[in-house]
């Protein structure tokens, strides 16, 4: 055991090295893994940047729906309830099936993972209207268009974009765990990939990797989310 | 309470959080007359081992074998390997070539199998040339199987590049099953996988193992360094165990594959597919190792694969292999 620590606990200096090795062009230039680091890391962000566009444009959509009506929520409820405790990752021999290799299965997955935290935190920003405000909205003559976009949605903004926080995150946990099967690029692939060549310190630069981008995505979205919200009393 | 106190009570918090999450690494060996061998996922290579196991031929030796796995791959067997949580494992030799290049402390003592391994395809598939972008699998990079398609490649002045190459993220046993369904063209893996995709009649074995290397070396057994050191007997015992599970194989053809059906639950006629392509065998050749760390390093260095080990990782080859490959144990 002790014989083998350098192989199962790369230092950081070796991690260092890795991530030089693995961003900087490694060997002779212009072969295909040349700073695959990169390449990589790229192709996980427009999985992740695809999968959660379509998750927030559906999640935001169902979740005001199912939030400002009753009969649309009594409706889909007990459908959604049934299929968000089942894990993204459960579903990836399905993806698999149905969408065969490489983008779509990811994107897919990455669907499914930022999906319903959107959904659940935008239905509850819906449902968290303040009733005075529909009111005094209604008196001064809005027609129910005017309420639910100049009363509702607004109401129901910083929930949404805490719902979009969330959903980003499991989304980029998602992408990584699907690129592990049925996948030949991507961070998690790359993780796989040199766990398998037995690159300790490798595996960890790819995970470091992860961790950066996954901090990086989580304050633009709160840089937007500022922005957006600059009407919010900050602490 | 005091700061100190605080201090203190904060410490063996922290070190009753932390030291579990440790054990787990650092668990005590096995007891002498018990020894933790690894085998890798429905691979009829690692016949021996299901003999020895189910006729009893371990036992016979005195020997407790704690079964661990099966694995889905070999470098992820030569990493429980490292981290202690095996003594010994029915594993391809390129990742056991790869662990010692590595510097994990381990020997190779005996052979399992020579050749059994194909690149399966789909019928309209005529040549190695047809593949030219089309989806492949195989097992782990780093595998045998990897490293051979890598070769059969070379030979047809070919590359990685030129394939859309899924190694390591489709298991052997899903390999079958995404050649039927469309979603890859070939793979190269171990048997009885490609056994199934002919018996089903959707695929077929475009160029064999042997034919790229004949007589080439496959499944090994691999044992820790430091487990070899203080149990030289039961190691005996098990390589003594797994000769007999190999003349048995070769003696007794019928009831090897119904221990073979047994641990793969496999039709008997794939079975008898698989075995027209497997040799088993205990003996293992330093030359053969030679050529196979050779190949790889060749392979890395002409581009036809991402390099995985280099001249730089084995300096000295003939060093190299005299200190991994140990024939004492077949020799006994």
């Amino acid at each position: 055991m002790l014989a083998n620590l350098p192989q199962l606990f790369p230092t950081p200096v070796d991690v260092l090295k890795a991530l030089y090795d693995l961003l900087i062009a490694p060997g002779p230039a212009g072969l295909p893994w040349a700073g695959e680091l990169w390449g990589n890391t790229i192709i996980s962000l427009w999985r992740v940047l695809v999968g959660f566009a379509i998750a927030a444009l559906s999640g935001i959509l169902l979740g005001v729906a199912i939030g400002w009506w009753r009969n649309v929520r009594d409706l889909l409820e007990p459908i959604i309830e049934i299929l968000r405790p089942i894990p993204p990752l459960a579903w990836i021999p399905l993806a698999m099936l149905w969408f065969g290799l490489g983008f779509t299965p990811a994107v897919f997955l990455i669907w499914l993972g930022a999906f319903f935290p959107i959904l659940l935190n935008t239905v509850l920003g819906m449902e968290s209207t303040p009733k005075k405000l529909v009111e005094v909205a209604r008196t001064l003559g809005a027609n129910s268009g005017q309420v639910l976009f100049k009363v509702g949605v607004p109401s129901a903004a910083p929930s949404i974009m805490a719902g979009l926080r969330i959903g980003i995150g499991i989304g980029w946990m998602c992408l990584v765990a699907a690129e592990l099967t049925g996948s030949n690029s991507g961070l998690g692939y790359l993780i796989m990939y040199y766990y398998s060549t037995m690159e300790a310190a490798k595996t960890v630069a790819g995970m470091l990797m992860i961790g950066i981008v996954g901090f990086l995505m989580f304050t633009a979205l709160k840089k937007v989310e500022d922005k957006l919200l600059f009407w919010r009393v900050q602490a | 309470m005091l700061p100190s106190m605080r201090k203190l009570a904060f410490l063996v918090f922290a070190f009753i959080l932390i030291v579990p999450l440790f054990s787990g690494l650092s668990c005590a060996p096995a007891t002498p007359e018990m020894v933790r061998i690894g085998y890798l996922l429905g691979d009829l290579h690692q016949l021996p081992f299901f003999v020895a196991q189910d006729r009893g031929f371990f036992k016979d030796g005195g020997i407790n074998v704690q079964v661990v796995g099966p694995f889905d791959a070999g470098p992820a067997e030569m990493d429980a390997l490292a981290a202690n949580q095996l003594d010994m494992g029915y594993v391809g030799i390129a990742p056991s070539v790869l662990a010692a290049a590595r510097k994990i402390d381990l020997s190779i003592i005996s052979g399992v199998n020579l050749e059994g391994s194909a690149l399966a395809t789909e019928i309209g598939i005529n040549s190695v040339t047809d593949l030219k972008s089309k989806k492949v699998a195989t097992p782990a990079p780093g595998s045998i199987q990897y490293v051979m398609l890598g070769m059969l490649l070379s030979q047809n002045s070919m590359s990685f590049a030129d394939l859309e190459l899924f190694p390591g993220t489709i298991k052997p046993p899903d390999m079958p099953q995404s050649l039927q369904t469309g979603r890859i063209s070939g793979y190269f893996v171990w048997e009885p996988f490609v056994a199934k995709s002919l018996a089903g009649g959707y695929g077929k074995a475009l160029i064999e193992s042997r034919e790229i290397w004949p007589g080439h070396p496959c499944c090994v057994v691999v044992t820790r360094n430091d487990f070899a050191l203080n149990n030289d007997k039961v190691v005996t015992a098990v390589i003594n165990a797994h000769r007999k599970a190999v003349q048995f194989i070769g003696n007794n053809p019928a009831e090897a594959r119904s221990i073979a059906q047994k641990w793969t639950r496999l039709d008997a006629d794939v079975i008898d597919s698989a075995f027209t392509r497997v040799k088993y065998t205990y003996a293992l050749s330093k030359d053969d190792v030679k050529r196979f760390v050779r190949e790889i390093i060749s392979l890395g260095e002409s581009g036809t694969i991402k390099p995985i080990i280099t001249a730089g990782d084995v300096p000295d080859l003939d060093a190299f292999v005299n200190k991994v490959v140990d024939l004492q144990y077949i020799q006994r």
